[in-house]
């Protein structure tokens, strides 16, 4: 039953009659149907209320938070608590009634009674209201206020605000008593900046620093922030914070510390009296002097430098002279970079200013819980006017709810004797149920006892759709309570689980006895004596600590921000240059090409060049031992070269290569020169059939020519490489091996040196020769940079074998680069090659018994680095072959033919000209000095002879001129690059993978693939072409990059019939084109022939993989 | 336990499910970051004990952790995480070693090493950023607004947003790393989480980093859904120590989930140098 205002006002003093009222207005504003105890306190906590529940409230926070964040949670679980109050119930009659007073609820009229009570009961009142009493009926008694807040926060519902937002009443309670300590504390700072919180439990444990505090949820962040910034003033040090959340760390700082704080900036200095001010402080208390935010002292502006440099002077000025007073110097910096700035400018200033750092990491902005609550009035939806209503729809029962939880938070709050720790579940249990039917939010939505479970939320986005935003937000604030709530029953629990017997009273007592207090007074005097010993300590400390701090300044003071931005940029290249390595290529090479494209003009015209590096390599055509020797073998060899495997008889597999490591001149000087010399170039396209599978596996592998034969019908060239492998394969099948107790059926073999696309095929035909099908061929590049990949995605390379190989047992797995492998995949290589088994990382093993294992790299034996020097005399290395994509290709057409000084980059210049139908070819190779060039003179019968018929003008550097010097050494600068970027990061990788390749059963050495001799091939059959279809007038200029897309296409096609089928149909099909769009102008005009970078090649069409475009555009 | 001092010392080590592998003479400290456990460096595990010391440990944050040791007033910034970490060295007597930190563990490290420079010879930060937000001119990939919808969609339904972000970080072309993230995730007590990233989020260590005098080894994988490319070229620019990037051409959040064998070999490098 409500009581009138005016009944109720009687009962009170004048202070607690405006407290009432400012109650009473408020609940009218929200149109409530009482004024309730929450009105109440609420109004008092708004600034024109007295202060004494502030400044109770300042005192009893708990030691977790900062004190400012804890305050404005408060605010806001009291704005929430009187946000679900039921509003008045007739709204019609709301207007009618503006301005009639809510009555006074039940609650709050208790306890006002409560108050009259206890005032009458007081020891200091009693005689006087005894007295009273006699004239007087007791209801005369009137209340004061600060009585009248003692009994308010008795009540149920006004607790369980205040311990939401992490207070308890009890603790308010006492503050209330106990008359406020001298503000200054300084003698506690030294273990806790500043005073501690008049909690029982931490009375009852004097000596424990640390008292324990309910969590709830709020935030710690400032609360470290001013523990640090405590310890440095302790330390007697002055804390320079540092950080984007400097300021608001400062700030907060200033908020809750005990000391004076004087702001001192540039343009507060001329009206500061800082000596005077300093000297009463040190007198007194103590004073922080905040120079506030560094870079207002270091402007740009000179005139203001000058004033920043008057406050440093004078602070300086007052350190010195208060120094053993209590004067300390705050200041913060959003960025270390102001710091040095300001040090630069005040050099030593941190030195003499006793600095400390102090990193701040978090800011404030933002991050608060409070930023989930939504202020009332935003989100009520646009139907409902008044918060009220909004609230009555939240709340289905209404006013009924209020009243349950009410007597249920009698029943878990009042009976603190009750508090067991078996029961503690229990209890907890019903507050949360108390909680959630109190916060408005329907039984189904969280039936399950009341868990923190935010996973249960997911079904609240369910029918009511209207209010789901809002419900949301409702039980994220609900959660947050709840979690509180959990952790504040944990504690309880945990703590009466221990027995701890420093409790002897409940929590919630409601007075305890006051032992507590001298117990107090004994710790301040404890920390009183260490923070002198701090002291003392201090002048030890801080000679190191200066001098640390002094270098760091002087080696950080010389970065200005522009080196930092410098920085940046060159980053940003860097970042770039991963993805568009071969622009770069692309952009050294049109460096060079413009004076080489001087030269290429002179060859054009069939001028002799004049300049010196063209008649040196004149000389060379002749003087380069290789191409004599190659010349020389290759008529004969080409009718003999499958005979000649045929008759060689099974020898042991190391044998072929004892000379090979005499001369670094490969291929020249050892025995099986001739072959080789012939199965590059011309036995490339040579001899292409489809190797048949061996049926009868067991005859036909012990009979090693015809393995051999089925082998080079696949590969079609390195015979010799194929007969080493062919003769290992015999020779382990025909001896039985042994791995431990166990036979031992599989073969390792590695193979050494370049020509790739050899190795796969061969891995390919053993296949298919031993397994049956092409299928059975595991493929894995182990070199770094294949593993960003998409199919290799959270896998390892041994992870990757052994999920292949426990598919198809009987495969042969090809592993490429093994030498790049990481060195877990070399592990699991090693191991699988002493045990047999291979194991992954999660322990899963398969046997490799009936696997044939290839180990592939491109280094040499015997030689540390990747084995590019054979390929260093060449225009086209298998790095660039192998890194050609297809794109689409383009003729662009210019009428005339001084188009060439243009510097378009590297071309082959394909002129089938004049009267001697004479071919130029030019080739610049890019990143390297040097320049090769072909003189092809285009006479039939040689063309006869052999397609290769150029004669080649070796690439030469022009340091060496000895031609008796090996061709290879002049590329030993592009030898370092590679092994430069290829350090593996095992501790002794060289070691261990070379290990790994002897353990192989058979090591094989590939011999280079002659790029340069396809390229001398296609530009031949291309100029033909040229010539066939648009006369030998005009020139053809073929783009490096579309050189090596053709000759890519080449190497990786199996014969050479599908090229020439392109060079048909394609090439020369476009050229017809050509022809008739652009009549006789075609016939004199220079053609180029270019890749599209931004234009791929169609996959779908063609055998080469996408290489080579099914159609060439024009421009 | 709340309010309580903070555990340290041996019953530390036992909380954080601190574990050290492997041998060698060189310490190194794998520190997770948000939503996994130190189960996420099983995979490039093996890459570092044939030559370091591993020590492995939980962040309080993390999921294998008990729940009742997470503390939400204390952890509410980066420094009790700090705490924890240098109380462990301390604990295992490390006078010096080399810590690589993912993502949230990496901003911890820096703040570490600036507290304890003589501790840390080398920083290795995986996917870490100085700061989440965008603020003028730093790109840090979130807006406030967005960090907000982030929250509001973890806090009104975890699972449905961990279901969803999962895929994102991880790249959804791995489903056993999607799978093994999601894992740990849902690990994590949700409002212990979104608590956590609320800290994370209001963690700005840009004024900062021009304090860490170690020399630090940046990994950023090529496209990271929380971490902006530019974000690599910033810490690059602003640590004070001698700082290397090392891009990995893959995608995702957890290169150390997805592509253990891209960046195993990057940390024996970085780590072979300290």
């Amino acid at each position: 039953m409500p009581t009138p205002v005016p009944a109720a006002r009687q009962c009170l003093s004048p202070a607690a009659v405006t407290a009432l009222d400012a109650a009473v207005v408020s609940a009218r504003r929200r149109a409530h149907a009482q004024t309730t105890s929450l009105h109440l306190i609420s109004a008092l906590l708004s600034p024109p209320a007295p202060p004494l529940l502030r400044d109770a409230l300042a005192r009893a926070r708990s030691a977790a938070y900062a004190p400012r964040v804890q305050l404005k949670a408060l605010e806001l679980c009291f704005a929430v608590s009187l946000d679900r109050l039921p509003s008045a119930s007739t709204s019609s009659s709301a207007a009618a009634d503006e301005q009639q007073e809510p009555p006074v609820s039940n609650s709050l009229m208790a306890a006002v009674k409560r108050s009259q009570a206890n005032q009458r009961r007081n020891p200091d009142t009693f005689h006087f209201y005894h007295q009273a009493a006699t004239a007087q009926p007791p209801a005369a008694v009137r209340v004061e206020l600060s009585q009248l807040v003692l009994a308010i926060l008795d009540d149920p519902v006004v607790s369980r605000v205040f311990g939401d937002a992490g207070f308890r009443s009890a603790d308010i309670k006492l503050a209330i008593l106990r008359p406020a300590p001298p503000m200054p504390m300084l003698g506690r700072l030294p273990a806790r900046s500043r005073p501690p919180p008049l909690f029982l439990c931490s009375f009852a444990a004097a000596d424990d620093a640390d008292a324990p505090s309910p969590a709830a949820g709020g935030a710690g962040t400032g609360e470290e922030n001013f523990r640090r910034i405590g310890e440095v003033l302790a330390r007697g040090r002055n804390p320079m914070l540092v950080g984007v959340g400097a300021a608001s760390a400062a700030a907060d700082f200033a908020a809750a510390s005990p000391y004076r704080l004087l702001h001192v900036g540039p343009a507060s200095i001329d009206h500061t009296d800082l000596g005077v001010a300093a000297a009463m402080a040190s007198a007194t208390s103590g004073l922080i002097i905040s120079i506030g935010d560094l870079k207002d002292l270091v402007p740009d502006d000179g005139d203001l430098q000058e004033t920043g440099r008057r406050v440093v002077t004078e602070v300086t000025r007052v350190l010195e002279t208060h120094r053993a007073g209590r004067v300390w110097v705050l200041g913060w910096s959003a960025t270390y970079e102001t710091y040095l700035t300001f040090l630069s400018k005040f050099p030593l200033l941190d030195k003499d200013w006793e600095l400390q750092l102090l990193p701040i990491t978090a800011v404030r902005a933002g991050a608060s819980p409070s930023a989930f609550i939504p202020p009332p009035a935003t989100t009520t939806p646009a139907a409902f006017s008044r918060p009220a209503s909004f609230m009555e729809s939240l709340v289905p029962f209404g006013g009924l709810v209020h009243d349950t939880y009410e007597a249920n938070s009698l029943v878990a709050n009042s009976c603190p004797q009750a508090l067991r720790c078996q029961h503690c579940n229990d209890r907890y249990e019903q507050e949360v149920a108390t909680i959630i039917r109190g916060s408005g939010i329907t039984a189904e939505d969280h039936h399950q006892g009341g868990l923190p479970s935010l996973l249960q939320n997911g079904s609240m986005i369910g029918p009511n759709n209207g209010f789901d935003a809002v419900k949301v937000r409702g039980q994220m604030v609900l959660n947050s309570k709840i979690s509180n709530l959990q952790k504040k029953w944990n504690e309880y629990c945990l703590r009466l689980h221990q027995g701890c017997h420093k409790i002897s009273s409940g929590p919630y007592q409601l007075f305890p006895n006051y032992t507590g207090v001298p117990a107090e007074g004994e710790r301040a005097a404890n920390l009183n004596r260490s923070s002198e010993s701090v002291a003392l300590q201090r002048e030890v400390v801080r000679p190191s600590l200066v001098s640390a701090s002094h270098t760091n300044a002087t080696t950080k003071s010389i970065s200005p921000p522009s080196i930092s931005n410098q920085r940046n940029e060159n980053l940003i290249l860097e970042l770039q240059a991963g993805h568009s390595k071969s622009d770069e290529h692309l952009q050294d090479r049109r460096v060079q090409s413009r004076h080489e494209t001087l030269l290429n003009c002179h060859d054009r015209e069939d001028l002799v060049s004049p300049s010196s590096a063209a008649s040196v390599a004149t000389d060379l055509v002749l003087g380069t031992p290789r191409e004599s020797s190659s010349k020389a073998t290759q008529e004969k060899s080409i009718p003999k070269k499958v005979d000649d495997l045929y008759l060689k008889s099974p020898r042991p597999f190391a044998q072929p290569y004892a000379c090979s490591g005499n001369s670094t001149n490969m291929g020249q000087t050892s025995p099986g020169a001739r072959h080789s010399a012939t199965s590059r170039g011309v036995s490339a396209f040579g001899h292409w059939q489809k190797p048949s599978y061996l049926e009868a596996q067991g005859s036909d592998l012990s009979n090693y020519k015809l393995l051999v034969e089925r082998l080079f019908q696949a590969v079609g060239r390195q015979e010799e490489a194929l007969s080493a492998i062919c003769g290992a394969i015999v020779r382990c099948k025909s001896i039985e091996r042994r791995r431990g107790a166990n036979k031992k059926n599989d073969i390792w073999f590695s193979f050494h040196g370049s020509d790739s696309m050899a190795k796969r095929r061969v891995a390919v035909a053993l296949a298919e020769l031993m397994y049956g099908s092409k299928e059975n061929m595991i493929y894995l590049d182990l070199s770094p940079q294949d593993w960003g990949d998409s199919s290799y995605r959270g896998k390892t390379g041994t992870d990757f074998i052994v999920d292949e190989l426990s598919k198809k047992r009987r495969s042969v797995i090809f592993l490429d680069n093994v030498d790049k492998a990481d060195c877990l995949v070399q592990d699991t290589l090693i191991h699988a090659s002493d045990t047999g088994r291979f194991r992954d990382m999660r322990g899963k093993e398969v046997d490799v018994n009936d696997a044939i294992v290839v180990l592939s790299t491109r280094k040499i034996r015997g030689s540390r680095s990747v084995s590019v020097g054979v390929e260093e005399g060449h225009t086209f290395s298998e790095e660039k072959i192998l890194a050609a994509r297809g794109h689409q290709l383009k003729i662009l057409v210019e009428s005339g033919t001084a188009s060439t000084g243009e510097g378009h980059g590297d071309k082959v210049v394909v002129a089938p000209g004049h009267c001697h139908t004479k071919i130029q070819a030019s080739l610049y190779s890019g990143g390297s000095v040097s320049k090769r060039k072909f003189n092809i003179s285009d006479d039939q019968e040689k063309l006869q002879e052999s397609p290769s018929i150029s004669k080649r003008l070796h690439r030469t550097s022009s340091v060496p001129f000895d031609l008796n010097l090996p061709v290879d050494e002049d590329g030993s600068n592009n030898a370092d690059d590679h092994s430069g970027s290829n350090d593996n990061s095992c501790g002794s990788p060289e070691r261990s993978i070379d290990s790994l390749l002897c353990l192989a059963d058979g090591s094989i050495d590939f011999k280079p693939f002659d790029f340069d001799k396809v390229a001398d091939y296609m530009l031949q059959e291309l100029s033909n072409t040229l010539r066939r279809v648009l006369g030998s007038g005009c020139t053809l200029e073929i783009d490096i990059g579309a050189m090596e897309q053709i000759i890519a296409a080449a190497w990786a096609s199996e014969g050479k019939r599908p090229l020439q089928a392109w060079l048909d149909q394609v090439f020369a099909g476009s050229l017809g084109e050509l022809k008739v769009k652009y009549g006789k102008h075609a016939n004199s005009s220079t053609l180029r022939l270019v890749p599209c970078e931004n234009m791929a090649a169609s996959k779908e069409d063609g055998c080469f993989g996408g290489l080579l475009p099914s159609r060439i555009i024009f421009e | 336990m709340v309010g309580a001092p903070p555990p340290s010392g041996a019953k530390l080590l036992q909380i954080l499910n601190v574990r050290v592998v492997g041998s060698g003479e060189r310490v190194v400290v794998l520190s997770h970051g948000l939503g996994t456990d130190q189960s996420v460096w099983s995979r490039v595990l093996p890459y570092l004990t044939r030559d370091h010391r591993v020590v492995l440990y939980d962040l309080a944050c993390a999921g294998s952790v008990n729940p009742d040791h997470f503390d939400f007033g204390r952890y509410n910034g980066l420094d009790a995480y700090v705490d924890d970490l240098l109380s462990i060295l301390d604990a295992l007597s490390i006078k010096r070693c080399a810590l690589v930190g993912h993502s949230v563990s990496g901003m911890i490290g820096i703040v570490a090493s600036i507290r304890r420079p003589e501790l840390f010879a080398k920083l290795v930060l995986i996917g870490c950023s100085p700061c989440f937000q965008n603020d003028g001119d730093y790109h840090g990939g979130f807006e406030v607004q967005e960090v907000q919808e982030v929250f509001d969609a973890m806090s009104a339904n975890y699972m449905a947003w961990a279901t969803g972000y999962a895929p994102l970080a991880v790249g959804a072309d791995v489903p056993e790393a999607v799978q093994e993230f999601s894992r740990t995730l849902f690990n994590v007590r949700p409002d212990i989480s979104l608590h956590v990233c609320r800290s994370v989020f209001k963690t700005d260590l840009r004024g900062v980093l021009g304090m860490v005098k170690a020399p630090c080894v940046v990994v950023q994988t090529a496209r990271d859904i929380s971490i902006p490319a530019i974000v690599a070229a910033y810490l690059k620019a602003h640590l004070g120590g001698h700082t290397t990037v090392e891009l990995l051409p893959t995608e995702g959040h957890l290169p150390h989930l997805t592509a253990p064998s891209l960046l195993g070999p990057v940390l024996r490098r970085a780590l072979a140098r300290h």
